[in-house]
């Protein structure tokens, strides 16, 4: 019988667990393969061979649509490779196809908040798996709250509005009343292909295309489902907190 | 007699008198029944503030006499019953649209003999009122509309606990009469009777207040034959009121109480808070819910009593008298709440023509204004808010068990502990109950459409009653004052009301508990409340010069159109269904959707899925009734089968014991 409880040892013992991302770049135990975009490794020339392997359309001769991409890796075996950047969030749609230099100098769109985010999560129809690996960033793994960035119950007291899956008719309504529900400043994040452009559920019935065919959206975060540190390098890419080379 | 006596005479007689006046027309017999309860009211006042009033006097028919009279105790049991009535009566007028006077009439009766029983210096008329009003109230519950077996069962339930109760409370008047030798009200000696006397009264008057485990006779008749409003009114806020008061009587009577009757009341009183306030939760009926804060409600009486009794065992004269005014007050908080809530179930029905809040939904477009001035009084009032008269009620009662550290031995105290726990876990589950009933009457979006949304004569006496609320919880301090006299009765001394004075409080305005143990000042809230509006009034005014944008408030993204899509009253108290799915026995229940053959099997199946819960007691009651379903009829067919043999044989054998006993006693 101790005086101290057993856990108080443990975890002095164990250390630290908590994820050092963004200080320092995300390890692979990190990051599943999947939470890394698709690229063509022997260069853009290879591309053509796997155009007839992705099932959603994502690769042209050209280039790999990011916002279209489930990282079903069936591509793998046509010579890509999930390799590229986990800070893969962009700020507008053309970006996920032809990543652009990152940083043209425009400000963050919510540059102003610095170190606070409140974020409002909607669900507009999603699988529920970007819903879940949106929630993990609240647990101590991940710990938004030591960024600053807190989840809330009312859009009415957020700054960002986080949207996950692709808009159903029935949730078109409440997605424009949330919007319009935020104080300003104020910025939507589109998390995974679902509010992109579809996702696996592209031209279902009673769905609309796109997320941003309804809202302005400042943000894309590619996949299916992002994993917890694309969702957070999202949201910081909002203030300008993200770890992009060359600062704002 | 004096001029007080003949209007407390003319009082009862009236509300006698409401019966014959029915047969003209039924709203002759509610007009008469309204100023009966004017009169009651206006002497119920004058005997709390000059003293006893004496009426009407006979002698008994078992030579002792007998009269009509209010002193400090009647008086406060009159003056709640009367404010009650007064509202009851005159909505009456315009609720009771049923051709045939037999619903005006039993309400009549009702009335006149809860007045008589409170109102009676003798045991025997105690009896008599207290038969009458059973009688009177099950004829009441059986107009309800709809004539189903339904209605017949839980009428018959409420008449079989009513009698049982009847009963309890003969042994009771009995045990008394044997100890003290009369029928009139004179405390009686300590004494091995006095123990039965208890228990008897106990039960008896438990049983209509509806506490655990009796609480079946408070809810089933309620909820279950959906009684007539004004009938539902009238029977949990007075018929209660009227079990309540013969509890009152009976231990004023018995003077030197053993620790144990304290800690017994208590532990009932907790147990009902609590089951009470689980069941209100879980509930969807509009009457129901009330009916079980009922149950609720005459559970703090209970505790608060409780608490008083053990409190002068153990020589704690300051607790002792607050505790007393704490119950008291109680009474009188939940006697106009619950006739407020019970005439808004009435409005609803009429408004919306159902009983399930789930398809009410909400306010429906075009209704009562006033109407739901009232109902949201009440049920905010129900809730314990500030600075309404459930909230003074509440606080009372918790102030008291806060101080029941003081009592011994300690298993006492630790009961106080526990019985404290119950208290405020029910007062929780009770919010949720209330805010239920207000969001899903009056606050949310409609789903029924309106029968007749205007109901017209159905608001004012609610919005009155409303008012009442509202008046009482302020007025607290002085409302506790004028209450001393009732106190000083049932305590047998004269007794100091617990308000005061702290800080820039004028003195008399606050409520204290204890020397000092705590202290709210009701007038002051509403005060402090209406500065802090003010300062949002004006601010918003401000912010509104200064171009700020307007948007729609924030309803959790719901849209027109999507009614079906919202939230249910179901679904609101589900959590707690499934929290305390071992006290509620929540079980899922699934029925399918019209029927598959067995080409269709390929097909979905579609179901529908529901959460029930059970009343524990309810299923020990059932069982009960098997039990005796099951005895008679082994004594049907196995004793009594109709042979004329047998019974020629059973006379043989009787006259043979009697012949062979008497020859032996020779
Ligand atoms: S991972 Fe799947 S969806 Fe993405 S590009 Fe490759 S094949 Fe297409
Ligand atoms: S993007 Fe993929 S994981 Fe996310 S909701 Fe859509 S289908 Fe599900």
């Amino acid at each position: 019988m101790s005086v101290v409880p057993s856990w108080v040892g443990q975890s002095i013992a164990r250390g630290i667990l908590t994820t050092r991302y963004p200080r320092e770049p995300a390890t692979d135990a990190e990051v599943p393969a999947t939470g890394r975009p698709p690229v063509p490794v022997g260069g853009p020339a290879t591309l053509a061979a796997a155009v007839r392997s992705c099932p959603v359309g994502a690769i042209s001769e050209a280039a790999i649509d990011q916002g279209i991409c489930i990282r079903c890796a069936r591509c793998r075996t046509h010579g890509l490779e999930f390799a590229g950047s986990v800070e893969s969030a962009t700020r507008s749609r053309g970006d996920l196809v032809e990543p652009s230099a990152r940083r043209d100098g425009t400000p963050p769109p919510l540059a102003s908040l610095k170190r606070s985010l409140h974020v409002f999560l909607i669900d507009v129809g999603s699988c529920n798996a970007c819903n879940l690996e949106v929630l993990a960033l609240a647990n101590p793994f991940y710990d938004s709250q030591r960024l600053g960035i807190f989840f809330t119950n009312s859009p009415r007291h957020a700054d960002v509005l986080l949207v996950v899956g692709v808009p159903t008719d029935a949730m078109v309504e409440p997605l424009r009343r949330a919007y319009e529900a935020l104080p300003e400043p104020k910025a939507v994040v589109a998390v995974g292909a679902c509010p992109i452009g579809g996702g696996v559920f592209a031209g279902g019935p009673g769905l609309k295309g796109s997320l941003a065919e309804l809202v302005p959206v400042d943000v894309f975060v590619p996949g299916c489902p992002p994993t917890p540190v694309n969702v957070l390098d999202g949201l910081l890419t909002l203030t300008g907190r993200d770890r992009r080379p060359g600062g704002t | 007699m004096d001029a007080a006596g003949i209007v407390l005479s003319a009082a009862v007689a009236g509300l006698f008198a409401g019966a014959p006046m029915s047969l003209l027309h039924r709203r002759a017999g509610y007009a008469t029944a309204t100023v009966a309860s004017g009169l009651l009211f206006a002497v119920a006042i004058v005997a709390l503030v000059a003293g006893p009033v004496q009426g009407l006097g006979w002698s008994g028919p078992l030579g002792d006499p007998e009269s009509l009279r209010l002193d400090g105790l009647s008086a406060f049991f009159a003056l709640a019953a009367s404010t009650v009535w007064i509202a009851t009566s005159f909505y009456s007028l315009a609720y009771d649209d049923r051709p045939s006077p037999l619903l005006a009439i039993c309400y009549s009766l009702t009335l006149g003999s809860i007045a008589l029983l409170v109102s009676s210096s003798s045991l025997v008329l105690f009896l008599v009122g207290w038969e009458t009003m059973t009688l009177a109230s099950y004829g009441m519950i059986l107009q309800a509309h709809g004539r189903s077996g339904r209605v017949f069962s839980a009428s018959f339930v409420f008449l079989a606990f009513g009698e049982a109760s009847t009963l309890l409370v003969f042994v009771a008047v009995a045990g008394l009469r044997v100890m003290t030798g009369t029928f009139a009200e004179v405390p009686a000696a300590a004494g091995s009777l006095a123990t039965v006397v208890f228990v008897a009264g106990l039960i008896g008057f438990g049983l209509k207040m509806g506490v655990a485990p009796f609480h079946m006779s408070e809810w089933l008749p309620i909820a279950h034959s959906s009684a007539p409003s004004n009938a539902s009114a009238v029977l949990s806020s007075t018929l209660t009121l009227a079990g309540a008061y013969g509890l009152f009587r009976l231990l004023s009577l018995l003077p030197s109480p053993p620790l144990w009757w304290g800690a017994v009341m208590l532990g009932i009183g907790a147990v009902s808070v609590l089951l009470g306030a689980l069941f209100a939760t879980v509930s969807e009926h509009t009457k129901g819910l009330p009916a079980y804060s009922t149950i609720e409600n005459n559970g703090l009486i209970l505790v608060a009593l409780g608490i008083a009794l053990i409190a002068r065992t153990d020589g704690l004269p300051g607790l002792y008298v607050f505790a007393l005014f704490a119950a008291f007050y109680q009474a009188l908080a939940h006697a106009v709440a619950k006739t407020a809530l019970f005439l808004s179930a009435g409005y609803l029905e009429h408004a919306a023509g159902t009983f399930d809040l789930n398809s009410l939904g909400g306010r429906t477009r075009g209704s009562d204004r006033t109407a739901y001035l009232g109902t949201l009084a009440a049920t905010l009032s129900l809730a314990a808010t500030p600075p309404l008269a459930g909230f003074v009620s509440e606080w009372m009662v918790l102030e008291a068990l806060f101080q029941s550290y003081r009592f011994h031995p300690e298993w006492v105290q630790f009961e106080g502990l526990l019985s404290g726990a119950a208290v405020a876990l029910a007062a929780g589950l009770i919010l949720v109950a209330m805010v239920k009933f207000m969001g899903f009457s009056l606050l949310w979006r409609p789903r029924a459409t309106a029968a007749d949304p205007r109901a017209p004569g159905l608001g004012a006496p609610i919005a009155a009653a409303g008012a009442a609320i509202v008046g009482v919880g302020v007025a607290a301090p002085w409302i506790l004052k004028f209450l001393t006299p009732t106190v000083a009765a049932f305590a047998g001394a004269p007794v100091v009301a617990p308000v005061g004075g702290l800080l820039s409080v004028p003195d008399g305005w606050s409520i204290v508990s204890g020397s000092p143990f705590g202290i709210i000042s009701p007038p002051v809230i509403p005060i402090a409340l209406a500065a802090g509006a003010l300062v949002a009034v004006g601010y918003y005014a401000l912010g509104r010069r200064r171009g700020a944008r307007r948007v729609a408030p924030w309803m959790a993204g719901s849209v027109p159109g999507l009614e079906r899509e919202t939230y249910t009253s179901f679904g609101y108290s589900t959590g707690i269904r499934i929290m305390m799915g071992s006290l509620l026995q929540t079980r899922e229940v699934r029925a399918q959707v019209g029927s598959v053959t067995r080409a269709e099997l390929a097909t979905p199946v579609s179901y529908n899925v529901d959460l029930e819960v059970l009343d524990v007691f309810k299923v020990f009651y059932d069982g009960l009734i098997r039990f005796g379903e099951g005895v008679a009829s082994v004594l049907k067919t196995g004793v009594m089968p109709g042979r004329l043999g047998r019974y020629l044989a059973y006379i043989l054998i009787v006259t043979l014991v009697v012949v062979i006993y008497v020859a032996s006693a020779a």
